[in-house]
């Protein structure tokens, strides 16, 4: 039967409608009739009896935009190299009043220019999901609501004290979205773009890209035996501690925790727990946990080092082991001198490299032993079939995270030109991107946190309790293994490659 | 999540909240700043372009 032009207009327009909400069976369907010339003036005006499936998950939608967005940087790199720096960035530091931000100009660019153009860029990813959810001006309206408090997280963690004692801005970001959440509430029209689970795996996506395996050989031996003979002894004894003795609840609060501890701190927290598909108040915690400890850490292991007399080489192999965050490594390192510096630092470097194989191999362990923890929004659908049931549960941001790592690796190990291309592409663009997602991201969670309910979450202080007894064993295994290695097995390789 | 209340008491609970904030920020933080003992933790790490609030490694020299 030949086709009308009513059927050609219909066909196109329901064809638009089922690609804009990603209704992949739909827009098959359609295509098929069309291909087929039927006259579905019946059946399709009047709704299908197809079973219309739900939208493309966050974890999908992450996974593509995050691949893609990982892509295009390393393409916008190529191709503009070093003019584009300074346009993607964030408000830096201040000391009197954030007044002075206004004048704080990076790279040539003002810090406000590059603060809008690394919100915009967000922004757009976000302006494509809204269009697909036919939201674009409502969803772009609230996205620029909860983009004005990130950046006023990230203009209170720009503070000279807050900076240096390590006061990362997720606390700050999960601070003003609490006071937002327990004062006015959210307000339905920010609604759109309270998308916390899909800020945080589309950065860990973007993360993927910092996570270079090659790095591993580079960094050799001593470091690895210290990161990783200890990390996973610490992780597992802590995890079960956690579960069996302590008898915390919620095995995913107690991962979550231990990893946090073990490996390095808030991006580790942030991975593991979107991995296991913690409760949001339960990576709150953690993190929080997590940060007041390292502030502590970070300014009284130095001095305790130096106070029993601590060889600089061990010392700093034992608080890159132990010291949570990233940053605080580096500080506490600092404070005892060049080598010390060095020492932490490569530690902390490999611990970081390989969260890429911790958050893999809990999204695996919780797929296959805690079936109750399921996807986001509550729903289980059966699948036949073991590998089935396991693709349905695992979260598939995971795999977008270890791709962007594995071509990143293989760029950079390719040789010094895609290694420095990898290099611009994270300082020039991605780094800065993945900030933006994190405190957007804890801007959401903080929303939803309530003053109420966080004496609970505590859960008796068991959680303090954990974190407690996970570090002292973590202090006293690491020491151990620093000793071991820093200052026995490989210590006069390492002194004629770092000589005092 | 709570919906938004019409009344006054939220909103005057957030400006509280914000003048809070913002006196901390810029009346109590920048007086810290001066203390001897907390610069002589900063200014060495400013010195070695160390960022302590690094959350990645990536982010630890500036």
């Amino acid at each position: 039967m030949p086709l009308q032009i009513g059927h050609v207009s219909f066909f196109l327009v329901t064809w638009l409608r089922a690609c804009r909400s990603l209704d992949y069976d739909r827009t098959c369907l359609v295509l098929r009739d069309c291909a087929l010339g039927y006259n579905t003036s019946g059946k399709l005006m009047n709704e299908p009896d197809v079973r219309v499936k739900p939208k493309i998950s966050e974890d999908l939608w992450a996974v593509w935009l995050g691949v893609g967005l990982a892509l295009v940087s390393l393409i916008l790199v190529l191709m503009f190299g070093d003019s584009l720096k300074g346009w993607i960035n964030k408000p830096g530091e201040w000391v009197r009043s954030p007044i002075e931000l206004l004048d704080d100009v990076k790279a040539g660019v003002p810090v406000w220019a590059s603060t809008l153009v690394s919100l915009s860029v967000v922004g757009g990813i976000l302006a494509f999901i809204f269009w697909t959810e036919s939201q674009t001006a409502k969803g772009l309206i609230a996205f620029a609501t909860v983009a004005c408090l990130a950046v006023a997280a990230m203009v209170l963690a720009g503070q000279e004290v807050i900076k240096y004692f390590n006061l990362e801005y997720v606390l700050w970001a999960l601070l003003i979205g609490a006071i937002v959440g327990n004062t006015i509430g959210v307000p339905a029209w920010i609604k759109p773009a309270v998308r916390g689970e899909f800020y945080i795996k589309l950065g860990l996506v973007l993360l993927g890209m910092e996570v270079l395996m090659a790095k591993l050989v580079v960094l050799g031996l001593p470091g690895i035996l210290v990161s990783w003979v200890v990390t996973p002894i610490v992780l597992i004894t802590t995890f079960w501690i956690g579960n069996r003795l302590i008898k915390i609840d919620s095995p995913s609060l107690t991962i979550t925790i231990a990893s946090d501890m073990s490996v390095c701190g808030v991006s580790a927290a942030i991975a593991t727990a979107a991995a296991c598909r913690a409760k949001k108040e339960e990576l709150s915690l953690a993190v929080s946990l997590s940060l007041a400890f390292t502030a502590i850490m970070m300014v009284v292991m130095p001095l305790l080092i130096r106070v029993i007399g601590m060889d600089d080489l061990v010392g700093g192999a034992w608080m890159g082991g132990t010291i949570d965050s990233t940053g605080a490594v580096a500080a506490a390192g600092a404070a005892l001198g060049e080598r010390a510096l060095l020492v932490a630092t490569t530690i902390k470097m490999i611990q970081n490299i390989l969260i890429g194989v911790i958050a893999f191999a809990v999204s695996l362990y919780w797929t296959t032993y805690y079936p109750e923890a399921d996807s986001a929004d509550g729903q289980r659908e059966h699948t036949p079939g073991f590998f089935g049931e396991v693709w349905k549960r695992f979260p598939k941001f995971v795999l977008g995270f270890v791709a962007v790592s594995i071509v990143a690796s293989v760029i950079d190990a390719s040789g010094p030109q895609g290694s420095d291309l990898i290099k611009q592409t994270i300082d020039l663009l991605t780094k800065e991107i993945r900030g933006w997602l994190f405190c957007l991201a804890f801007v959401c969670i903080g929303f939803e946190m309530r003053w109420a309910t966080l004496a609970p979450a505590l859960k008796g202080g068991k959680p303090l309790l954990l974190y407690i007894i996970g570090q002292s064993i973590n202090l006293v295994l690491t020491g151990l293994m620093a000793w071991l290695v820093f200052g026995w097995l490989f210590r006069d390789a390492i002194i004629e490659w770092l000589p005092k | 999540m709570r919906v938004i209340r019409s009344d006054v008491k939220p909103w005057f609970r957030l400006g509280i909240c914000s003048l809070f904030l913002v006196s901390i920020w810029c009346l109590m933080l920048p007086e810290i700043s001066k203390i001897e003992l907390v610069r002589q933790w900063i200014e060495p790490l400013k010195r070695e372009g160390i960022n302590p609030s690094a959350v990645y490694y990536t982010e630890v020299f500036e």
